[in-house]
């Protein structure tokens, strides 16, 4: 919209009813304004420190070792896979942080950044989904981390590797429809803060990052089918080293447990909107 | 003239938590949802049929005003009239309850100067992020940035972080930065009460100049001296309603004569959204309500009154009349009652004194009223505060600081000066020679 047809543009404020979902020519308008907060939480992030960007890929890292001194002599483990326990362990670890990194920021960034909600107008959306890019931005400089690793251990990746930003994007989504329901929910009940770091330690254990999931009973594989995070770890796995099988079933399953997340989390998010104000207090 | 802002019908409803039916975390939402098969049967019992409703708070109500472009609106009212639930509303941070508001351009609001800033980030990285936040372009930011750190003077600092800065280091950027935002509705709540005085005056300057290139201001402030050298309409809220909306003049005439004599000991209703709602305060105050004092002598006052004498409004140039009835348990020997007419609450600025000689009276009698006429003052044009004292052999049997406020307009006849250059300003016979 140039400057001229902002200057002229009628805004009609008033209650809204119905339900809604994104206004992608708003949205559209502040895409400037999406970009900056998320520099600004970039640059505040290492602003001050030594290690700067490498602290990133410390908490994998120092997992994998633990991991491995652990759970990698454990027999079945050792037979299911074909490549080192090291590698496995990081290929798991740097998606999964991204996963937990995007629901951890956003589900309180509505909270932390109240002072601007009460403030200003813009698409309230955009919070959450700065948030996102940033940690976006993190599983990116563990990306390289990983390239590295590949070249160390000489696993040259397979062809499928093609399909991996497809897995990253759908992991992107399943993290965000879940973002979107708990910062809503955290603006009115301020314990969905404190519900999630909890949450995310059961998750990391339920879902397949330190361990195949072929090492699970028959019994239990459709109850780890509806987590989204086993299929995407398996995927990624699989684009990685072409090992198991190419994604069945299960990833299926995942896929529409995300979507269904992601598209209720926009309305239900919008729809929350209009009281953010009032709950987060002046 | 075209319309550029209209309002109808505008309300905003808060639920009020009575202790038993908010809920603000998941356990207490759990056990309210378990309890309820407990309460329904309560109820049945107590034969009661439905479930009590929950309390309800309308912060503002039925809201309607039109601005045209180039106006400049002041939302007036006291402490919890609604002022600022109006400008966010305007503001499309909260959203109304019922009603409609019509637009025309870009709306930019200063609810607070600083929004966004972030103490790691350096000066310059701040300018850009906060003009981005309050809806700057980046192309706009870059090529106003010369002149928003001029403006601000913090230009040997702009590259280091914020949390280094003074805080008036910080407040001047962050207004600088608000300044330069030109929308064509703008909307200011009280950002004028944070600052000193050279930063409020830069602020007004700088409004004004957006007046004259014919930007709409909707400014909110407590003020009522900016108000009026500021605005032209004004609107007048009052527990959430419209009162009054005109212009200026009059708007601040019926604040004054509704607020104005009121002694600072009745209470002031405050109502937050949040808070429990005793059942329909009265809201009118009114005069008997006892006169508080900074001692404890037992010396009442009621009645207080001050008024211009001769004429209908206190203007540069008029009188004041003073009047009161008190009681006391005793006479007073040696007495002196003592009234002060101040331009601010630093310092005295005006007085009248009268003791037993001036009076004609030995001893002041225990009970009575008093009442004084004032010769010409000069105040200035501002408010100004009223102090009573009434002393026994020079020491204080009643005081009160701020017992009445009154308005002091312009005299027609003397040259406007602002009250920022004097506080009392007289007329004299001037010659030039060459």
């Amino acid at each position: 919209m140039s400057l001229a047809e902002k200057k002229t543009r009628t805004t009609v404020i008033e209650p809204s009813r119905k339900l809604r979902f994104l206004n992608f020519k708003e949205l559209n308008d502040y895409w400037e304004l999406l970009l900056y907060l998320t520099i600004r939480d970039i640059k505040v992030k290492y602003k001050q420190t030594i290690f700067g960007l490498l602290w990133v890929v410390f908490q994998p890292i120092l997992l994998m070792l633990i991991f491995s001194l652990v759970i990698a002599s454990v027999p079945n483990i050792q037979q299911a896979i074909t490549c080192p326990y090291k590698l496995f362990a990081f290929v798991g670890l740097i998606p999964w942080q991204l996963f937990a990194k995007i629901i951890e920021s956003t589900s309180n960034c509505l909270v932390a950044e109240a002072g601007l909600v009460n403030k200003i107008y813009f698409p309230r959306i955009l919070m959450p989904a700065s948030a996102c890019l940033s940690a976006l931005f993190d599983f990116f400089i563990g990306c390289i981390i990983l390239a590295l690793m590949l070249l160390y251990y000489r696993q040259a990746p397979s062809w499928t590797i093609v399909f991996l930003p497809l897995f990253v994007i759908l992991m992107t989504i399943s993290a965000m429809g879940i973002g979107f329901w708990l910062s809503a929910l955290n603006t009115e009940y301020r314990d969905v803060r404190c519900l999630v770091p909890f949450l995310m330690q059961f998750w990391f254990f339920a879902s397949p990052v330190f361990y195949p999931s072929s090492i699970i009973p028959e019994q239990y594989r459709l109850i780890i089918a509806l987590n989204p995070m086993s299929g995407v770890i398996e995927g990624i796995r699989w684009t990685l080293f072409s090992y198991g099988s190419a994604p069945g079933w299960e990833f299926y399953v995942s896929l529409s447990v995300s979507f269904v997340t992601f598209i209720t989390g926009i309305y239900w998010f919008r729809w929350r909107e209009k009281s953010f104000a009032d709950h987060l207090g002046n | 003239m075209s319309t550029v802002i209209k309002v109808r019908d505008l309300g905003k409803k808060y639920k009020i938590c009575d202790n038993h039916m908010q809920y603000k975390n998941f356990t207490d939402l759990a056990a309210q949802i378990a309890a309820m098969p407990y309460n329904y049967i309560r109820r049945m019992m107590n034969g009661e049929s439905a479930p009590p409703k929950e309390k309800t708070f309308w912060a503002i109500k039925d809201i309607n005003f039109d601005l045209e472009q180039g106006d400049i609106l002041g939302v007036v009212g006291r402490n919890g009239s609604g002022k600022s639930t109006l400008l966010k509303i305007i503001s499309r941070v909260a959203e109304p309850t019922c009603g409609r508001i019509e637009v025309v351009g870009r709306i930019g609001s200063l609810l607070g100067v600083g929004t966004g800033f972030h103490p790691e980030l350096t000066g310059r990285e701040n300018i850009i992020l906060n003009g981005i936040v309050l809806g700057m372009s980046r192309s706009e930011i870059r090529s106003k940035f010369d002149e928003i750190v001029d403006f601000s003077g913090v230009e040997e600092f702009i590259e280091m972080p914020v949390k280094n800065y003074s805080s008036g280091m910080f407040m001047r950027l962050a207004f600088s930065v608000a300044a330069h935002l030109e929308p064509e509705v703008l909307i200011v709540d009280e950002v004028l009460a944070v600052g000193d005085a050279n930063f409020q005056k830069k602020c007004l300057d700088k409004m004004r100049s957006y007046h004259e290139a014919g930007h709409t201001i909707l400014f909110v402030s407590h003020d009522l001296y900016s108000v009026r050298a500021l605005t032209e309409k004004a609107l007048l809220l009052n527990h959430g309603e419209q009162m009054a909306f005109s212009d200026t003049e009059s708007i601040a005439q019926l604040y004054m004569e509704k607020y104005a004599n009121i002694p600072p000991g009745a209470p002031a209703p405050e109502p937050e959204p949040e808070a429990a709602l005793e059942p329909e305060a009265n809201e009118e105050p009114e005069p008997p309500a006892e006169i508080p004092s900074e001692t404890n002598c037992g010396f009442k006052v009621k009645n207080f009154r001050v008024e211009p004498f001769e004429s209908k409004t206190f203007h540069a140039g008029g009188k004041l009349r003073f009047s009161f009835e008190y009681e006391f348990d005793r006479e007073i020997d040696n007495f002196k009652i003592a009234f002060a007419v101040n331009t601010t609450d630093q310092y005295n600025s005006c007085g009248l004194l009268a003791d037993s000689n001036e009076l004609g009276l030995a001893k002041l009698p225990p009970a009575g009223k008093v009442a004084c006429v004032s010769d010409n003052l000069y105040f200035t044009e501002g408010n100004c505060i009223v102090q009573l004292a009434v002393l026994e052999n020079d020491v204080p049997v009643f005081l009160n600081k701020e017992i009445a406020n009154i308005y002091n307009k312009r005299h027609p006849e003397l040259i406007f000066s602002p009250r920022d250059w004097f506080d009392y300003c007289v007329k004299g016979t001037w010659k030039v020679k060459h």
